[in-house]
């Protein structure tokens, strides 16, 4: 494994998490949920972050799209320190209802690309673009509410890249689907990185995703939980050992799930 | 299936095979039948019941010779501007309520203390300050309606999801925008039913302000043509102008109905 | 010869009492058959003096024993007409404004006694105001637009401005009482009202613009009004209604000092009698059980479509009681 502060050799860090400490300030006092996380990631960087049910992996995820001001430490992105959300880290979330449901599925695209200043004919000709690149071309003037769980997620990956981001990230998109459906989309996923070359912090409770879609994964565990192991992901030939040390790291923190 | 979604499937195929508009028309034509039955074996005084046919008759001759037209014109006026304030009033209320920890006390703490208040009640209070005039009646509208509307609101924008406003945040929109794009039509259903809510509150309000007012002739309104046509005797013209009341309530609830079908409903946001 | 002892005389004293009281309890209402509850319902203002005399004299109360009646003050004779629509008023009172629209509609209130003639004046704040075309656009306060104030307006609209209908949309309904207090706080331009209030009003800086004498000559004010079904059922006790009232109106018209005693009791001392006396001397009033002009407004009120039939003669109005005067 490599230092937690290591990114690939020659670029800048892209996102730079320093000793933070998340949580809530709560009726009884402040409530710790994740502890000194430390970590950098580079510009085409794929990181993986997974943990219990509860471990805060979702908090992080906040913290970093700007939701969440951190109790301690320090987050930057692309140099400057994170205060609010912003358009350059787009955010996919689990929940399906994600979607404005007064918009069609062109509307739900090109909409935040309007809201950052774009004419409405640009608009809707990039969102064209996304929607083709999510294969949801047939979709566009449908209504969320018309549309499958695979496909408003599809539309909210969509959405999220219609603003090229430079830092993509997701809340364990594809947790409330089908196995066959997401799969597609895991494919589809990586496909789309590819071509797009943005970053990616992906959180999710599975092993097989969190290998699948990561250059690296870390795996959050405790309470309050902390980073108990940054793994770099390799080959393929190597995932095999890779999932067993996984599945131990995490069968370790079992007796903590609080949820 | 249990016994209450059994039900409801049963209510819901006879729904499918019988429009609502059939059977309420249908249902409608039983009580008018009723009516006329009861003024024909009663043989109740001319003066206190008029029949559907001599309703019927006043409610065709009143619009046209346009004796009921400008009425209903003066009170939908008055009830729109004071709708229409109350609206607005509630709107910037809830907006700044959303916005600020002020606002918010503010909004409960007039809420609580207006909302109990039936409009009518203030209207005493709204000529001394108004003057005998249609400002009046205007305020006493607006004054019943912005609390319903302010509630159904503020309802609306609490219960708006929280990850919905997370999106609109994290594609960059301002405080305002997130306000106007994101949570106005996200409460678009509590919104609607406010607004619905405020409309018969305000009908209750613009017509018993008439009725109280008495500014007589071409100035006044339904509730002042209801008014007069007791006071000269005309039972049928009475009947005519509650007619008139019903059928524009028909109006407007078809109205919201039409506006939520082209809304909510083609969203998938009605919550039924 | 003992004298009789005092205490034998003052029972033969009270058994004498006791059996001419028996004999007027129960030889009167075999006299005169009367309803078992009468309810009696007037309008604020002096004019009604007359029903209030008997009120406080508890003049029909002691003639019909057996009659329970019921004093009420509406505000408009539109409410009074309704009242006996429905049947909760036997004995009403107004001016011949709601009368004549009621009998044109087919209520069944007839006069079974005149009360008062009456001057009733329109009143103004504002010294602009100075004639009838200055009301244009104004608001013009009165019991109704039935009430004999509006048909007063209208026929001064249709002398001074041409059209009768002129100052309608310038009604304003209100009762006489609140109508001062608006005039007089300016929440209303001008009040086509009746004594005291225009009295009231003058004493207060308001000025008459025009007084319906002017229009219509001397006229009947307000009459007491009872349906021909309960006359024909108790014609005796309309025949001692009507006298009674006449004799409550000699009362007025003799002893003005008792009488404003009266009407200050009955407001219980507010006003003081003093100024009944006063409003009484100078109010313009005549009180006198003559009904006069009622033709004169009913062929008025048809001409401009207030009404859409005529009496063919001012006895259609009445009540038989009220045929041996002198009316028109």
């Amino acid at each position: 494994m490599r230092d937690a502060l290591d990114t690939a050799p020659g670029m800048p860090p892209l996102l730079r998490i320093e000793h933070v400490q998340l949580g809530y300030e709560t009726a009884r006092g402040r409530h710790v949920a994740v502890d000194d996380v430390d970590l950098a990631l580079g510009a085409d960087e794929r990181l993986t972050v997974i943990g219990p049910s509860g471990c805060g992996k979702s908090t992080l995820l906040r913290a970093i799209a700007g939701l969440l001001a951190p109790l301690a430490g320090r987050i930057a992105f692309d140099g400057r320190p994170v205060t609010k959300p912003g358009p350059d880290r787009a955010v996919v979330f689990q929940d399906f209802d994600q979607l404005l449901p007064w918009r069609s599925v062109l509307g739900n695209v090109a909409y935040p690309l309007r809201v950052n200043g774009l004419g409405r004919r640009r608009a809707d000709e990039r969102a064209r673009e996304l929607l083709d690149l999510t294969d949801l071309s047939a979709a566009a003037d449908r209504h969320p509410h018309e549309l499958s769980g695979g496909m408003k997620q599809r539309v909210a990956i969509a959405r999220a890249l219609a603003l090229q981001p430079r830092l993509l990230l997701m809340d364990e998109p594809f947790g409330a689907l089908d196995a066959i459906t997401r799969e597609r989309l895991q494919g589809r996923l990586r496909e789309i990185l590819d071509e797009t070359r943005t970053a990616l912090v992906f959180v999710t409770h599975s092993i097989d995703e969190a290998l699948l879609l990561g250059d690296r994964v870390l795996v959050l565990a405790g309470a309050p939980s902390r980073v108990v192991a940054l793994h770099d992901v390799g080959t393929p030939d190597s995932q095999g050992e890779a999932r067993t040390q996984l599945q131990a790291l995490l069968a370790d923190d079992r007796g903590d799930d609080r949820d | 299936m249990t016994v209450a979604t059994i039900a409801t499937d049963i209510r819901r195929r006879r729904r499918v095979e019988l429009p609502a508009v059939v059977r309420k028309a249908l249902l409608l034509v039983v009580l008018i039948g009723v009516w006329q039955a009861y003024v024909d074996l009663t043989h109740v005084s001319h003066l206190l019941f008029a029949s559907p046919w001599q309703t019927a008759k006043a409610f065709g001759r009143g619009w046209a010779r346009g004796q009921l037209g400008s009425p209903t014109a003066v009170t939908l006026r008055l009830l729109g501007e004071g709708v229409g304030i109350g609206a607005g009033v509630a709107l910037v209320f809830t907006v700044l309520a959303t916005l600020s920890r002020v606002g918010e006390d503010l909004l409960e703490l007039l809420t609580a203390i207006f909302n109990p208040l039936p409009g009518m009640a203030i209207l005493p209070l709204a000529m001394l300050w108004f003057g005998i005039n249609e400002s009046a009646i205007i305020f006493t509208i607006a004054l019943s309606t912005i609390w319903p509307i302010a509630i159904a609101l503020s309802v609306g924008f609490r219960t708006v999801s929280p990850t919905l406003t997370a999106v609109g945040r994290t594609i960059g929109l301002s405080r305002l925008r997130l306000v106007t794009d994101v949570l106005l039509p996200a409460a678009l259903p509590s919104a609607i039913g406010g607004v619905r809510a405020a409309w018969a509150f305000g009908w209750r309000t613009v017509i018993a302000a008439e009725l109280v007012f008495g500014v007589a002739g071409s100035r006044g309104g339904l509730g002042n043509y209801i008014n007069n046509a007791r006071l000269y005797l005309l039972t049928p013209q009475v009947f005519a102008g509650l007619v008139t009341i019903a059928l524009l309530g028909i109006a407007f609830e078809l109205v919201f109905a039409l506006l939520e079908r082209r809304t909510i409903v083609r969203w998938g946001m009605s919550r039924t | 010869m003992r004298r009789t002892p005092r205490w034998l005389s003052v029972i033969a004293v009270a058994l004498v009492v006791a059996a001419f009281a028996g004999v007027t309890a129960t030889a009167q209402p075999n006299a005169i058959p009367a309803p078992g509850k009468v309810t009696i319902a007037y309008q604020p203002g002096i004019g009604y003096a007359p029903l209030i005399v008997l009120k406080q004299q508890k003049a029909l109360e002691k003639q019909f024993p057996n009659t329970s009646f019921n004093w009420q003050v509406l505000g408009s004779g539109a409410a009074i007409t309704n009242g006996m629509i429905s049947g909760d008023i036997q004995i009403g009172a107004g001016g011949v404004g709601p009368l004549i629209v009621g009998w044109a509609q087919g209520v069944d209130a007839k006069i079974v006694a005149p009360l008062s003639w009456g001057d009733l004046w329109l009143m103004a704040k504002d010294p602009a105001i100075k004639t009838i075309a200055d009301l244009k656009g104004k608001k013009i306060a009165m019991p109704g637009p039935t009430s004999i104030q509006a048909v007063v307006l209208r026929r001064m609209a249709q002398l001074r401005l041409g059209d009768a209908h002129a100052l309608d949309s310038d009604i304003v309904s209100m009762d006489h009482p609140i109508a001062m207090q608006a005039l007089l706080s300016g929440q209303i331009d001008a009040h086509l009202t009746a004594a005291p209030y225009q009295l009231q009003e003058k004493v207060h800086g308001a000025h008459i613009v025009a007084r319906s004498y002017q229009y219509f000559g001397g006229h009947s004010f307000v009459d007491a009004w009872m349906s021909q079904k309960l006359y024909d059922q108790y014609p005796e006790f309309a025949k001692a209604f009507y006298n009674d009232v006449a004799g409550a109106i000699a009362l007025i018209n003799k002893n003005p000092l008792q009488v404003s005693k009266l009407l200050s009791q009955d407001s219980d001392g507010n006003p003081t009698w003093r100024q009944y006396k006063q409003w009484l001397a100078a109010s313009g009033l005549k009180f006198t059980t003559q009904p006069d002009g009622l033709m004169r407004f009913a062929s008025f009120m048809n001409r401009i479509g207030m009404v859409s039939k005529v009496p063919s003669s001012w006895k259609d109005l009445v009540l038989p009681p009220v045929y041996g005067t002198k009316g028109s």
